[in-house]
């Protein structure tokens, strides 16, 4: 009987651990580990960065996802993915000194083009700059931030936070986005407080349209990334 | 109706209703292609890459139909239709959890095993139970539902379409396959009063689960602290590594286990040895492979640019390498996957060759009508073209149930020659289209009328096959003549598309220099309108060939299949 005892021992010894970390976490402190998180990003000379969802709501049009490098320029390179008219067209995309240029894979060459029209923002507003911040300002308006116990991601365990960012946030960057809807969002912070992912959730394409969830990730880099126009 | 007689109608009409469905699931995936290519990580520029989804279908529904039929020919018809619907409900379940084009294509593969497999064991079934005399009417109805299916196939995707995603599509399937296949269970051969070994269900279950929760990954699971272990690999990166994924693997391994020792198995495998050894399974491998390399070959072509798939020159020498040995095999194995002499009658080997031209001609009117549609109707999409093609398609039920119940009065070769008599003169007022043409009343009743002719075909062809061959052959030949039918279908899209395209080479160098028409470098309407003239002659020609093969196909008919006067005395 000696396996099992110490089988109940581990269990009791790892319930132990999660209630201890769960009881830590309080309204202030959240806000606090949020804000240190955010400002790592500021500070971040560039940023490895991605925005994606598994799928739009049926006929929408907009972002599937972008994955990248960027800095605060602000500036991005990387592939995007969006959907119209039910299709998914990939591109490689530029985007820097307000601008942006994507190239297909039904064209050799880098066209300018209004990302307006197709319904998704300019990715490097997402990164923006410092004085200007992208989701780093989504993160420091979170309201209701509090710590809601830990999060597996692989072979890792995050802390996760919950809180609500303010629609008009969440529009100044996406202009297809509810302004006056809240959007639930889920932090993972890792052992240095820094971010290691956000799922945003809400209408991002309108309050008549069914909801989105983004998972958004930043991961710092610690040398500059150089981003021109093509 | 005697009860005997009920019980037969009950058990076709739950056949005819699986096979309708599973044939509206051919084309059910039109619709939810793009959404499917985005869950599977592809782009509109990968098309090409996307086209397994529809032909890894084809593959599952033609390559193993030989052998399911045989099998059915050994076991008897109903084990073998709730063997297909299980198949059928899983390649659904894997479909609809499918998280990359891999296990889409799977998914798909392994429904088409299951769709096409109801076809064989369901004709022999109404040769079995239905008198030679009779057998017309049941036949034109499986065959109206079955063309029903490709009607309502597209409707059904859009309307799930409409309140969910392409996933509930296959959820739905799955849920129609499995209550259709519960329904069957009723009508199995009694054995016995022994109930069901339950540890076996609660194994194959658990294997289920497991698997289906490692393909789904839901986020509450695989975040959680402790639950999230049960997703991690073991060893590496693929998810098939992790705990979870490996304890259904013990489940699955325990539950055969359970098979081989247990008195009252849910599979018997012991009767399945010997089964097993009463079929040539070298023969059916290798036939499956050779057809498999077919499907491959045609069917990953886009019909209106080009003949061949882009890996033709691998699995073109495969496909005859293997239809060779194949052949070899017939000759030296002591039990072929063909019993000798199986197919000796006339019209049964007629039936089977007339089977091979209507798929031929069948194929030109659902590929080039609605390509003549979105040529010719300015404007129009993707949908209206499919509109003009409904115009054909719903004709075809019809004739079908028509067509079964004429052969009580007509005979078969008769019947057959003059059904594809009447789609060949179709196509052939179809080759003198013109720009304006789909806009006149005439267009509609030519639409028609082609459909229906080849809808009162489908009962006589399938009766001389029944009438020729020996019951115990019933399912094996049934399923040749699908197969004939299928592979007719692939390599005439692929021989008129070479006609149509070289029509239109001739009709486009004719054309005049841009500069010529147009007075200018720039393209400008009226040398619009002359390639769209070319395009126009390429599909004259196409329609024109169709309109030759359904005339073989009447010709062949009303001699091979003539002396199969169903009335016989």
């Amino acid at each position: 009987m000696f396996t099992s005892r110490r089988v109940l021992t581990a269990i009791a010894l790892a319930a132990a651990l999660t209630l201890g970390a769960c009881s830590g976490g309080s309204g202030g402190d959240a806000e606090k580990q949020l804000a240190a998180a955010a400002d790592v990003l500021a500070n971040a000379e560039a940023i490895d960065f991605s925005i994606s969802t598994t799928a739009l709501p049926s006929g929408e049009k907009g972002l599937l996802s972008a994955e990248g490098t960027a800095n605060h320029s602000p500036a991005f390179q990387g592939e995007v993915k969006a959907v119209a008219g039910g299709i998914t067209i990939g591109a490689e995309v530029i985007a820097t000194d307000g601008k942006v240029w994507a190239k297909t894979g039904f064209s050799p060459v880098f066209m300018s083009l209004d990302p307006e029209r197709l319904g998704a923002p300019d990715p490097a507003t997402l990164v923006g700059t410092k004085d200007n911040p992208g989701i780093t300002g989504w993160i420091t308006s979170t309201v209701e931030a509090k710590v809601d116990g830990k999060s597996r991601d692989g072979k890792d365990v995050y802390t996760k936070i919950t809180g609500t960012i303010p629609g008009k946030e969440v529009a100044a960057l996406l202009p297809s986005a509810a302004a006056d809807s809240d959007f639930q969002v889920v932090y993972r912070l890792n052992s240095d407080g820094e971010l290691h992912d956000m799922k945003v959730t809400g209408a991002f394409y309108g309050s008549d349209v069914d909801d989105v969830t983004y998972t958004l990730k930043a991961k710092p880099l610690s040398d500059p990334v150089a981003i021109e126009a093509p | 109706m005697t009860p005997k007689a009920l019980a037969s109608s009950g058990l076709l009409a739950l056949a005819a209703v699986a096979i309708g469905f599973a044939a509206a699931d051919t084309y059910v995936v039109v619709l939810a292609l793009p959404d499917m290519m985005t869950a599977a990580g592809l782009t509109a520029d990968e098309l090409q890459r996307a086209a397994p989804i529809i032909s890894g279908f084809l593959l599952g529904y033609v390559a193993v139909l030989p052998l399911i039929g045989r099998i059915s020919d050994l076991r008897g018809r109903v084990p073998v239709l709730l063997g297909c619907l299980v198949v059928f409900a899983l390649g659904s379940v894997i479909t609809a959890a499918g998280y990359d084009l891999s296990t889409i294509v799977l998914g798909r593969t392994i429904q088409g095993i299951g769709g096409g497999g109801l076809i064989p064991p369901t004709l022999a079934l109404i040769a079995d139970r239905w008198p030679v005399e009779r057998r017309g009417l049941p036949l034109g109805i499986v065959g109206a539902v079955q063309e029903l299916g490709s009607v309502v196939g597209p409707l059904l995707g859009a309307a799930v379409l409409a309140i969910g995603t392409w996933h509930d599509i296959f959820w739905l399937n799955a849920a129609v396959g499995v209550a259709i296949a519960v329904a069957l269970v009723r009508y199995l051969p009694a054995r016995g009063h022994r109930r069901p070994d339950l540890l076996s269900i609660a194994l194959l279950s658990l294997t289920a689960v497991c698997w289906l929760l490692v393909m789904v990954q839901p986020p509450v699971l695989l975040e959680g602290v402790t639950t999230g272990l049960a997703f991690l690999p073991l060893a590496g990166w693929s998810r098939w590594l992790s705990p979870l994924a490996l304890a259904g693997l013990g489940f699955l391994g325990w539950f055969i286990v359970r098979q081989l020792t247990n008195d009252a198995p849910l599979i018997d495998v012991r009767q399945w040895r010997e089964t097993a050894k009463q079929i040539d399974l070298l023969g059916a491998t290798l036939l499956a492979v050779s057809l498999g390399a077919v499907i491959v070959t045609f069917a990953s072509a886009e019909p209106e640019k080009s003949v061949l798939g882009a890996d033709s020159l691998f699995t073109i020498p495969i496909a005859l390498i293997c239809a060779g040995a194949f052949v070899w095999r017939q000759r030296t194995a002591a039990e072929p996957l063909v019993p000798p002499r199986s197919l000796s009658q006339t019209p049964a080997w007629g039936s089977i060759v007339v089977s091979f031209f209507v798929g031929s001609a069948l194929i030109a009117a659902l590929v080039d009508i609605p390509f003549f549609a979105r040529l010719t109707i300015s404007g129009s999409s993707q949908l209206e073209a499919a509109l003009i093609l409904i115009q054909f398609l719903i004709a075809l039920p019809i004739g079908a149930v028509l067509g079964g119940w004429l052969s009580r009065f007509v005979s078969t070769a008769k019947l057959t020659a003059a059904a594809m008599a009447l789609s060949g003169l179709c196509f052939a007022l179809m080759s003198r289209w013109q720009q304006d043409s789909l806009n006149t009343l005439s267009a509609t009743a030519v639409l028609a009328a082609c459909g229906l002719g080849f809808g009162l075909a489908i009962a006589p062809v399938n009766a001389a096959l029944l009438a020729h061959t020996a019951d115990e052959v019933h399912g094996l030949t049934s399923a040749l003549l699908v197969v004939a039918r299928m592979v007719g279908m692939l390599i005439g899209i692929s021989a008129l598309t070479t006609i149509g395209l070289r029509a239109f080479h001739n009709a486009a160098a004719k054309i005049a220099p841009v500069k010529e028409l147009c007075g200018s470098k720039t393209s400008c309407a009226a040398y619009a309108t002359a390639l769209q003239d070319a395009g126009i002659s390429q599909l004259q020609a196409v329609f024109t060939g169709a309109a030759i093969t359904a005339f073989i196909a009447a010709t062949l008919a009303f001699w091979l299949l003539r002396d199969t006067d169903n009335v016989k005395s």
